[in-house]
């Protein structure tokens, strides 16, 4: 099996005048969970409708499992399992049957299908309910039986867009906890979210896509560092703010600082050990601290920070 | 969920079988939605019923027939007076010239004309003229009609050529031969019968209409599977758009097929419908779903939302069932729209029925018909597979 899953280069896709994807370039290795993170509109569903031969790019090319990706019938689509955004099953069929029918497109013997479909009926935790019709499951119930969908061939790429929408608690849980499962035992993981924390939880790596283009790409520590991310010390205070900023100007792990009515916040290079100091400084010019927050640097700090805008605009 | 540790055999999955993989999903759906029932069985089944009760029960449709003497011998006397009487549940027309027959069946005035022919009487000794029949294209049961009249005639040659056999023997001591006013031969020609035997265009007209009703069926799984996001799924498996319209017209075809048989049997057992030889009807009618099953193809590749879906499907079903004569047992349009309808598959399909009707053409006589169906289907399949490669590019 080739160690790189995926790879896709200079992708690029235009809709009249508007460039929906602009050079996006990434590769997913085999075992590895790739984040594709991005607020609604960015390309992230553009660019999973190249990847999976859905969309023909107008430049760019995508191999997975070492074939070339093309819209029609191809080798790469053997080794690619798609979980669209929208539940992507036949509602009137059972569980059982949209397994079937989507196991013997994908390739699968009789009996091999039969045995693959009850795998992951118990994988998805559906097996009680493999005779009822789909449009009679809960939300959650559908999303777990969309990835079923996608599993049975067990594909070297899991392609899921944006696989949690609407889905309560528990069963996000559970969809994030047998993602990571798949990705343990080799399967790479293709994962485009708005959902920070799912991104940051489930996520070897991470691909910031904006406006079309890739504007970031690596581990959650490198985007922070790349972008200069630090904690932030947010204190209300009981005095004049402005006065503490002046104050704490030049001290050694102060990085920055920001003034808000009655609250300062202070981005320093070390909380743990900055805290004391600051109450302290702030004692010494009158500001009686009445509050202390730690507020450590996230994707959406990034994101704010290479975008300008929220991950949720 | 719990952890994955199998990797299953697969092989790439052989178009054939993808196409029907997708074509036994569409009809599985259809049974368990209850629109296939609705569509392509309850549906022309009432139509039909209400079709044959505006034309007057379970019977055919009635034709207006004329009859015209250009013998004009005691024997083709006789054989008018027998047709009379046979025809007297029904109209029929008598006229004593070609011309004006022929002016009538062009008029519309009768909807067909049998002609006896200058010579039939003399020529019963020897090769036996058939009757000749005045046919009007635009109203092809009751030509059809005429057609079975003048066979039934002509099968019972013997009888008349024996009935004028027998004048002529005892002829020497009678008045001469010119004198009598005519030779009754002793044949049978049930006219309501044989209209009977054309009641099948009452079912064959509406199932047509809802066979052309289920063309757009494919065309909005489609849409809405792609709004659905099923069709991404499906075409994230390696199955290609060819295959896509492949197993499109399949469950087209599958439905088509399926509703016909069942309208055919049911017309047949409760309505006592007479379509003709069980093995013919069935290939017309097969012949009827390969066209369709193809035009549906196109109406698939070229609707992106379900209103044009409709849209086209409503054009396809109803400008060919108006101009077809699916609509009214097979009635057609006069003149250009006529002439242009007489093309349409179902007007083409109607005609090879009633053609392989009694005393019509065998087999053999029709395939033409049935090519030009088959390949109806298979020019559309062609194109629409075409502009579904397109579309999907």
């Amino acid at each position: 099996m080739p160690s790189v899953a995926v790879s896709c280069t200079a992708l690029r896709k235009a809709y009249g005048d508007h460039l929906a994807v602009a050079d996006v370039g990434f590769s997913v290795q085999a075992g590895e969970s790739y984040g594709l993170l991005g607020p609604n509109g960015a390309g992230k569903t553009t660019t999973i409708s190249i990847l999976c031969g859905l969309l023909q790019a107008d430049g760019g090319a995508v191999e997975v499992g070492g074939a070339p990706m093309r819209t029609g019938r191809c080798e790469a689509k053997r080794h690619l399992g798609l979980v669209p955004q929208d539940i992507a099953l036949y509602p009137d069929l059972t569980a059982r049957e949209n397994l079937r029918f989507f196991g013997r497109l994908q390739g699968l013997g009789r009996a091999e299908l039969r045995t693959r479909v009850d795998e992951v009926l118990e994988i998805v935790a559906l097996e009680d309910r493999a005779g009822d019709r789909v449009e009679s499951f809960s939300g959650g119930m559908k999303r777990r039986c969309n990835i079923a969908a996608a599993l049975l061939h067990h594909p070297q790429l899991l392609v899921l867009d944006e696989p949690t929408v609407g889905v309560d608690p528990q069963s996000r849980a559970s969809i994030l906890d047998g993602i990571a499962a798949l990705q343990e035992h080799g399967m790479a993981v293709l994962y485009t979210t708005h959902y920070m924390e799912e991104a940051q939880r489930l996520c070897d790596r991470i691909g910031i896509i904006d406006e079309g283009r890739l504007v970031a790409e690596g581990t959650q520590a490198e985007l922070l560092a790349a972008v200069g991310q630090h904690p932030v010390v947010r204190l209300t205070v009981d005095g004049d703010p402005a006065v503490l900023a002046g104050a704490l100007a030049g001290e050694r792990f102060v990085v920055r600082t920001s003034v808000g009515e009655g609250r300062i916040e202070v981005a320093v290079t070390d909380p743990a050990r900055s805290l004391a100091p600051l109450i302290e400084r702030a004692e010494q010019v009158d500001a009686r601290v009445t509050g202390v927050e730690v507020v450590e640097p996230d994707l959406e700090s990034v994101f704010l920070h290479l975008t300008g805008k929220a991950l949720r605009d | 969920m719990t952890e994955v540790v199998t990797r299953p055999e697969t092989t790439p999955v052989p178009p054939v079988t993808g196409a029907l993989v997708l074509a036994a999903k569409d009809v599985r759906r259809g049974v368990r939605s209850r629109s296939l029932i609705l569509t392509a069985v309850v549906g022309p089944l009432v139509l039909g019923l209400i079709m044959a009760l505006a034309f007057g029960g379970s019977g055919g449709p009635s034709a207006t027939i004329a009859v015209v003497d250009l013998d004009a011998t005691p024997t083709s006397r006789g054989v008018v007076s027998v047709l009379s009487e046979q025809l007297s549940d029904g109209p029929v027309s008598l006229r004593t010239d070609l011309g004006d027959a022929r002016q009538a069946v062009a008029d519309e005035q009768v909807d067909a004309a049998l002609v006896i022919p200058a010579g039939y009487s003399a020529s019963l000794f020897a090769d036996p003229l058939a009757l000749q029949v005045v046919r009007n294209n635009q109203r092809a049961i009751p030509g059809e009609v005429a057609t079975a009249i003048a066979g039934e005639v002509a099968s019972q040659s013997d009888l008349i050529r024996a009935a004028s056999s027998t004048v002529v023997a005892i002829d020497r001591s009678q008045a001469p031969l010119a004198d009598v006013g005519e030779i009754r031969p002793a044949i049978t020609v049930d006219i309501g019968n044989l209209q009977e035997s054309f009641s099948a265009a009452l079912y064959f007209g509406p199932l047509t209409i809802f066979l052309f009703l289920g063309l757009g069926g494919a065309a909005r799984n489609l849409v809405r599977e792609d709004r659905e996001g099923t069709l991404a799924r499906i075409r994230s498996v390696s199955i290609s758009p060819r295959v896509l319209a492949t197993g499109s017209a399949i469950g087209v075809f599958v439905q088509g097929v399926l509703a016909s048989l069942v309208v055919y049997a049911v017309s047949s057992l409760l309505f006592g419908a007479q379509w003709g030889d069980p093995v013919e009807v069935v290939l017309v009618l097969v012949a009827l779903v390969v066209a369709l099953s193809g035009l549906s193809t196109i109406i698939t590749a070229a609707a992106r939302t379900e209103a044009q879906a409709e849209g086209w499907t409503n054009a396809f079903a109803f400008l060919f069932g108006v101009i077809g004569g699916s609509f009214f047992g097979g009635a057609q349009f006069p003149g250009l729209l006529g002439t242009i309808g007489s093309y349409t598959p179902n007007a083409v399909a109607m005609r090879a029925l009633i053609e392989l009707g009694p005393g019509g053409r065998d087999l053999v006589s029709v395939l033409p018909l049935l090519g030009a169906l088959v390949a109806v289907g298979l020019v559309a399949f062609v194109i629409g597979s075409q502009l579904m490669v397109r579309r999907f590019a």
